[in-house]
């Protein structure tokens, strides 16, 4: 159904940094289904913990120490008018998805990232991270191949 | 110089005097009783589009940005990266 929540795509932290970084093997990928998005007017929804660990990525380890990046990533996002209001109780289900099992890879903001689509009834997701694939969200990647 | 024209004939040639004013950037004063009442002339309103910034641009923002000396693997390993 045009404009329901179903058609959002949720972004994680690495299409974040990815979209940043020149270097980045996967960066003209992240650029082509950033711009497929803009074109097709696929609206898309970056939760603000995800801004927070990208900005940490990007601050806090000495040897990148790009404070001045986390701080663009901040100030832009804070810039940003017209954000899709979301469903955010999901406490319970980021605690249900997260097990003590879980691999080390995932970690609680994957999760909770996860819940909050699943919440939400959001079936994309603009990351190359597979974990999301193997939860049942669909890759932002796959519909370039459509 | 606006023409000047009667409420009755605006009335009859209302059409006709849209369309002039249109395409051929004419003006028309409407007197009534004898006393002018009504201009009309071309709008020259400007049909603005409200701009937002929305996520989406604001992920076309960041790809604008190409920050450059990062890591090649650091979107892939960025929890490492904040952490270690």
């Amino acid at each position: 159904m045009p404009g329901s929540k179903s058609d959002l795509v949720i972004v994680d932290s690495d299409a974040l940094i990815g979209l940043l970084n020149p270097a980045d093997s996967n960066h003209s990928r992240y650029l082509e289904i950033s711009e497929y998005l803009s074109k097709n007017s696929l609206e898309t929804v970056v939760p603000y913990p995800i801004i927070l660990e990208a900005a940490t990525a990007l601050s806090r380890n000495t040897k990148i120490n790009r404070p001045d990046l986390a701080l663009q990533l901040l100030d832009n996002y804070a810039k940003t008018e017209d954000k899709p209001k979301l469903d955010e109780e999901v406490a319970l289900l980021t605690s249900q998805s997260f097990k003590k099992t879980t691999s080390r890879k995932n970690t609680p903001f994957d999760h909770y990232l996860l819940a909050l689509a699943k919440k939400n009834g959001i079936r994309y997701i603009f990351s190359f991270d597979t974990f999301y694939k193997s939860r049942g969200l669909i890759p932002a990647d796959n519909l370039l191949k459509k | 110089m606006p023409q000047v024209i009667s409420a009755t004939q605006a009335k009859n040639q209302f059409a006709e005097i849209v369309n002039r004013v249109i395409y051929q950037g004419e003006e028309f004063l409407v007197h009534k009783q004898g006393k002018p009442a009504i201009l009309i002339t071309k709008a020259n309103v400007q049909t603005t589009k409200a701009t937002k910034f929305t996520t989406t641009d604001f992920l076309a923002k960041l790809a604008g940005i190409k920050a450059k000396g990062l890591p090649p693997d650091l979107a892939k390993n960025h929890d490492k990266y904040a952490w270690e």
